[in-house]
């Protein structure tokens, strides 16, 4: 029963009682609004990175992927951590030689140049694979990384971490 | 005695009661209205206007931005400074004909870089945010008529908020109809069939009355025909569905519809160019239906932002929160051109134009001059802007 439903059936006998509640959800609707939810970068990212799996509301759950995954401080802001400082670069690199990327593409890009912005010996896209944070050298995968390396490929390398494909406006 | 503030609050709770319904179909066309339309657009995440209308003339643009400028040999000329963005082509007919309108340099005092803040500030039209009603929920009060403008999407802005009832948010026009929760038909039915004084009785007779004006206004929604073809995405939707509204002759005075995914703080080009190609998409599919219907005459659009971008753009080839933008308009009933003057960008304000018309000018021409209401009671003070209604 949907929170509608349920204001109509506890006050059924009674038509303003009725009005009063269904009134209230009205004037609330805009505070119903996922503000709590994952900002809009993360939306994309998350899912991208596989990040999601097995968590039916993971768009509410920040622990998905923290803002520590490209920010410095855990309330996000500037300033951006290794890892998010190399997508921005991504971005402005790419910019500069006429090719204009969503975030989704940058990040798709950066995972498959292989490089490790954290400096910790495991490349940004490993430690994606690993469920670690590629922009803190002290989260990094458990795994030998030839041997992580090895699952990696096997599960499809970096093409598992493509943008994917959509329609403006959609 | 019932005066016009209960019978606006009861009226609303009265459509509450139906199940949420969509107050306007329930109206349908026996309240009071002219037959003029404003569609509002919002374009949310603050749209960075420098990409938008586009000073190709000017140096320190390119300067600005050298990864995420709009080159001058794709912008659309409409002046020998200025053109616009190349996804908004198919906008280029209205400008043709002299039916499209660019207000320039638009702000407010004392801007604030917040999206919540400036959002609300926009849908207030109170920069000072001491007023919590929003501009077209006063419209509705002046009006006297709580179902005399929608919002197309999920939930009401504040923009539609009065001070005693929200008005509606329409999903989907096709949705509109009675689906109580199973099993409350019964209940639902014998709730109205109980003898009832007061209020309660007003209520009941103003479901039944709703229920029956309901069915008829549905008749009227279905007999609507596109006149174009609109692009397939949720915002052309929308409008379509505005169209349908307009066609359905259902008295809107105000129809509210929104486009998201303008905060460009990385990769600008890539958004923001996809994002004009819908607006200008479905807006030019809009106007060719209203056109095709013959009802063209009497509704205009007009768009806005919450605010604009900082000049220059920053190291993730995107743009930041800036303070004034550009304002759009479009209709028969507007006088085309660019109204205003653009932004110094070589005097700026910590990194961001210098707004030199306030939003609520603009706002004031659409009141007096297309909806023919008192703007000063509206907005709370006296505002000249742009004579940009023909």
């Amino acid at each position: 029963m949907n929170a509608r439903a349920r204001g109509a059936h506890v006050h059924r006998g009674s038509v303003k009682g009725v009005g009063l509640t269904l009134g209230a959800l009205v004037l609330l609707s805009p505070l119903l609004s996922p503000a709590g939810a994952l900002p809009r970068y993360r939306i994309q990212a998350a899912p991208q990175l596989h990040l999601t799996e097995e968590n039916e509301l993971w768009e509410l759950d920040r622990r998905v992927m923290p803002c520590t995954y490209c920010h410095v401080n855990a309330d996000g802001g500037a300033p951006w951590n290794p890892f998010g400082q190399a997508i921005q670069a991504t971005f402005a690199s790419e910019a500069r030689e006429g090719r204009h990327l969503t975030f989704p593409q940058a990040l798709s890009t950066l995972l498959k140049a292989d490089t490790d912005a954290d400096g910790d010996g495991y490349p940004d896209a490993l430690e994606v694979y690993a469920k670690t944070l590629p922009g803190d050298p002290a989260s990094r995968p458990g795994q030998p990384l030839d041997e992580l390396r090895a699952a990696f490929a096997a599960a499809g390398g970096a093409e598992q971490f493509a943008a994917p494909k959509k329609k403006a406006g959609k | 005695m019932t005066n016009r503030r209960d019978f606006l609050k009861l009226s609303a709770l009265a459509v509450a009661a139906t199940s949420g319904m969509p107050g306007f179909l329930a109206r349908a066309a026996t309240q009071a209205g002219g037959p003029k339309t404003l569609v509002v657009v919002q374009l949310t995440g603050g749209n960075d206007g420098l990409n938008t209308l586009i000073p190709y003339s000017n140096g320190a643009y390119y300067a600005a931005r050298p990864n995420i400028a709009i080159p001058k040999k794709d912008v659309l000329t409409v002046t020998p400074d200025l053109g616009m963005h190349p996804a908004l082509r198919p906008l280029m007919k209205l400008w043709d004909e002299g039916h499209l309108a660019w207000m320039e340099n638009v702000g407010y005092p004392n801007p604030n870089r917040s999206h919540f803040a400036s959002m609300a500030i926009w849908h207030t039209a109170d920069p000072t945010q001491a007023e919590a009603d929003g501009w077209i929920g006063r419209i509705a009060e002046k009006i006297g008529d709580p179902f005399c403008a929608s919002n197309l999407g999920a939930a009401t802005p504040q923009a539609l908020q009065a001070s005693e009832f929200s008005l509606p948010s329409i999903d989907s026009v096709d949705n509109f109809q009675l689906k109580l929760p199973g099993g409350m038909n019964t209940p639902f039915e014998s709730l109205l069939n109980s003898p009832r004084s007061g209020e309660a009785a007003y209520l009941t007779r103003a479901t039944r009355q709703m229920l029956k004006n309901t069915a008829r206004v549905q008749e009227n929604v279905k007999k609507y025909k596109a006149g174009a073809t609109y692009p397939d995405t949720k915002f052309a939707s929308q409008l379509r569905d505005a169209a349908r509204l307009i066609a359905a002759g259902v008295g809107q005075r105000v129809i509210y519809v929104s486009l998201g995914g303008f905060d460009t703080h990385a990769g600008q080009r890539a958004e923001q160019d996809g994002l004009l190609g819908t607006l200008a998409g479905g807006l030019s599919a809009f106007q060719a239906d209203l056109e095709r219907q013959g009802l063209a005459r009497d509704v205009i659009v007009m768009g806005f932002s919450e605010f604009g971008r900082r000049v220059a753009e920053n190291g993730s080839a995107g743009t930041d929160h800036g303070k004034g933008s550009v304002m759009f308009a479009f209709g028969q009933g507007v006088k085309g051109g660019v109204h205003g003057s653009s932004p110094d960008l070589e005097d700026l304000s910590e990194g961001d134009i210098k707004y030199r018309q306030d939003f609520r000018g603009v706002y004031a021409e659409a009141l007096t001059r297309w909806l023919n209401l008192d703007a000063r009671g509206i907005l709370g003070g006296t505002f000249t802007g742009p004579r940009w209604i023909a």
